[in-house]
C-alpha cells in the first residue's frame, strides 16, 4: 500500500512537470519563430556556425580596411594632407570668430535677453508635456503592448501564469513532503475512507486524500453584476477589513482585462490563482459568481462548488432585478447563506 | 425609524492627464490631498456612500487611467456606468477642449449615463477666468481637490442625477 502513495506522488509530480514542460516547449517555439522571422538559421548548430563566420568576416574587414588605407595614401596622399591643413586653418578661424562672438554677445547683453526666452520655453514644455507628447507616448506604449501582448499579459498580476505554475509546483513539492511525513499516521484511517468515497463519486482518491491533508476552504462567495461590477449578494464566512464592493469592482476589472486581452469574446475567465488562494468564477448571462477559496483547490472541491452554484443559479438567478437595492442584496445574501 | 434603502451606483471619473481625477476621488473618499502626481495605471476603485433625504447611494467609483481621448478606454471599464465625472483642468484650457471633443462619442456609447463636467484646480485661477468659461455655458461645476471646495457637492449632485435617469 505505501507503494501506491509513491505512485500517486509521482503522478502528481508528473502532471506539474508536464505543465512546466509545455511552457518550455512554448518558449522554444517562440525562439524558433523569432529565428524564422529573421530568415536565418533553423538549428542551434547552424547558429554557432554562423557566429564563426561573422568572426572571420570581421578579420577580413580590417584587412580590407588596411589595404584601402594603403591605396588611399598612394593615390590621394598629397590631397589628403592639403585638406587636413585647410581644415586646421579653418578650425583656427572658427575658434577666433567664436571668441569674438562671445565678447559681443556679452557686451550686447544677448545672453540675459535670451535666457528668459529659453526659460519660458522650458516651462512651457514642462507644463504642456502631457498634451504635446502624451499621445505619442501612449501610442508607443500601446503598440508595445500590442506587439508583446503575451509578455505583457504575463507581466500582469495576478495573471503571471508561469509564476503561478512554478509556485504551485513548489507548493505541491512541500505538500508531498508533508504527505510523506504524515502518511503513516493518517494512512490507516483516511485511506480507506477516501478510497471508498472515491469509488462512489468516481474521483481519484489521491486527490481526495490530499485534500483531507490540506483542506481547501471557501472564504467568501460573491454574486456580481457583470456589466457594472456591482456586488449584488455576498456570503462571508469571516469578516475582514476589505470592502467587498471594491473587491467586486476590482475583480470585474481584472476579468474584463484578461478577457479582452485574450481577445476571445466567447471565452470567459474561470479561475484566478494567487498565492495559496484561488478564485473560481462561474459565469451566467448577467451575473457571475466568484468563490474565494484558500488551500489546495482540488478537483473534488471544485466539483462540489460547481454543483451547489448550479443549483443555486437555477433556483434564484432569474429573479434578480437589474436595479440593486438593499432588499435585493439582503435577499441574495440570505439565499447564498442557506445554500453554502 | 425605518432603515433607508441603499442603492448601488457605478461611477466613472474620466479626463486627460493630470487634471486631478485621482485627487478628486481621494478628497471625496478619504478627505486627503497630495501635491505629488502619481499617474493611475489601469483603474483604481474606491467607494463612498452618499446619504440623501430618502435613501443612501453607494458610489463605487472607477478612477480610470489617464488617457488623451475617451474613445481609447476599454469598453469593459465603461460598461454599465450610471454616472460619469468628466474632469478638466481649469489652468489648462486645452484639457477642456479635449473633454468637449470626446463627449459626443461618449454619449453615443453610454446614452443613459448621467454626465457632469467638472473644472478642477479652482484654487489656482482667479474668478474672471471662471466667469468667462461659465458665460459660454459649458462649466457645470468647478472644484478644488486641494481645498476641497465643491467636491462633496459635485459627487452628491451626480448621485442624484443617476437616480433621475
Ligand atoms: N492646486 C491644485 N492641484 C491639484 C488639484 N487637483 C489635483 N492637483 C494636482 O495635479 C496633479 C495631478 O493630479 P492627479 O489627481 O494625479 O491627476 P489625474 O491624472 O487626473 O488622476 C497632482 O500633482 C495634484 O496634486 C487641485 O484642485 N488644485
Ligand atoms: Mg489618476
Amino acid at each position: 500500500m505505501p507503494k501506491k502513495i509513491t505512485n500517486s506522488k509521482k503522478s502528481n509530480n508528473n502532471s506539474i512537470e508536464d505543465s512546466i514542460k509545455l511552457e518550455t516547449k512554448d518558449s522554444l517555439k517562440f525562439y524558433d519563430k523569432l529565428l524564422d522571422e529573421e530568415n536565418q538559421v533553423e538549428t542551434v548548430d547552424d547558429v554557432v556556425e554562423d557566429n564563426t563566420n561573422v568572426h572571420v568576416k570581421e578579420k577580413e574587414l580590417t584587412q580590407e580596411e588596411y589595404v584601402l588605407k594603403q591605396l588611399r595614401e598612394i593615390l590621394f596622399g598629397d590631397e589628403i594632407r592639403k585638406t587636413e591643413n585647410l581644415s586646421q586653418n579653418l578650425n583656427r578661424v572658427i575658434h577666433d570668430v567664436g571668441d569674438i562672438k562671445e565678447v559681443t554677445l556679452d557686451e550686447l547683453g544677448f545672453e540675459s535677453k535670451l535666457h528668459p526666452y529659453i526659460e519660458n520655453h522650458t516651462l512651457f514644455l514642462r507644463d504642456n508635456f502631457a498634451d504635446l507628447f502624451g499621445d505619442s507616448i501612449r501610442h508607443t506604449v500601446q503598440r508595445q503592448i500590442r506587439e508583446s501582448k503575451d509578455e505583457f499579459i504575463e507581466a500582469m498580476y495576478p495573471i503571471v501564469i508561469p509564476m503561478v505554475k512554478r509556485y504551485i509546483a513548489k507548493e505541491f513539492k512541500l505538500l508531498n513532503e508533508r504527505l510523506e511525513r504524515t502518511a503513516n499516521q493518517i494512512f490507516k484511517f483516511s485511506f480507506w475512507k477516501t478510497k471508498f468515497r472515491g469509488l462512489i463519486t468516481g474521483v481519484d482518491h489521491t486527490d481526495m486524500f490530499l485534500q483531507e491533508l490540506y483542506q481547501s476552504k471557501i472564504e467568501d462567495i460573491f454574486i456580481i453584476q457583470k456589466e457594472t461590477g456591482l456586488l449584488i449578494g455576498k456570503f462571508i464566512i469571516e469578516d475582514s477589513e476589505s470592502d467587498r464592493d471594491i473587491v467586486a469592482g476590482a475583480l470585474t476589472a481584472i476579468k474584463g482585462f484578461v478577457e479582452s486581452a485574450l481577445g476571445k469574446t466567447s471565452v470567459e475567465l474561470e479561475k484566478i490563482d494567487y498565492g495559496e488562494n484561488a478564485i473560481l468564477l462561474h459565469n451566467y448571462h448577467k451575473f457571475y459568481f466568484a468563490v474565494m477559496c484558500s488551500g489546495t483547490v482540488g478537483h473534488y472541491f471544485v466539483q462540489e462548488i460547481n454543483e451547489k452554484i448550479l443549483n443555486f443559479a437555477e433556483e434564484f438567478l432569474f429573479e434578480i432585478p437589474d436595479v440593486i437595492d438593499s432588499k435585493v442584496f439582503k435577499q441574495n445574501s440570505q439565499q447564498l447563506q442557506k445554500y453554502f | 425609524m425605518t432603515e433607508k434603502n441603499v442603492i448601488k451606483r457605478k461611477m466613472l471619473v474620466l479626463g486627460t492627464f493630470s487634471v486631478g481625477k485621482t485627487s478628486l476621488v481621494n478628497r471625496f473618499t478619504m478627505n486627503k490631498f497630495s501635491d505629488i502626481y502619481v499617474p493611475t495605471i489601469g483603474v483604481s476603485i474606491k467607494k463612498k456612500s452618499v446619504e440623501l433625504e430618502e435613501l443612501i447611494v453607494d458610489l463605487v467609483i472607477w478612477d480610470i487611467a489617464d488617457v488623451a481621448t475617451f474613445d481609447i478606454i476599454p469598453d469593459h471599464y465603461l460598461s454599465g456606468a450610471h454616472g460619469a465625472v468628466l474632469v478638466f483642468d481649469l489652468t489648462r484650457p486645452e484639457t477642456l477642449a479635449k473633454t468637449l471633443e470626446g463627449i459626443e462619442s461618449f454619449k453615443e456609447k453610454l446614452p443613459s449615463t448621467a454626465i457632469i463636467i467638472v473644472g478642477n484646480k479652482a484654487d489656482l485661477i482667479d474668478e474672471s477666468i471662471e466667469d468667462t468659461i461659465n458665460d459660454r455655458g459649458i462649466l457645470e461645476v468647478h472644484t478644488s481637490a486641494k481645498s476641497g471646495e465643491n467636491v462633496e457637492e459635485m459627487f452628491e449632485k451626480l448621485a442624484k442625477l443617476t437616480l433621475e435617469v
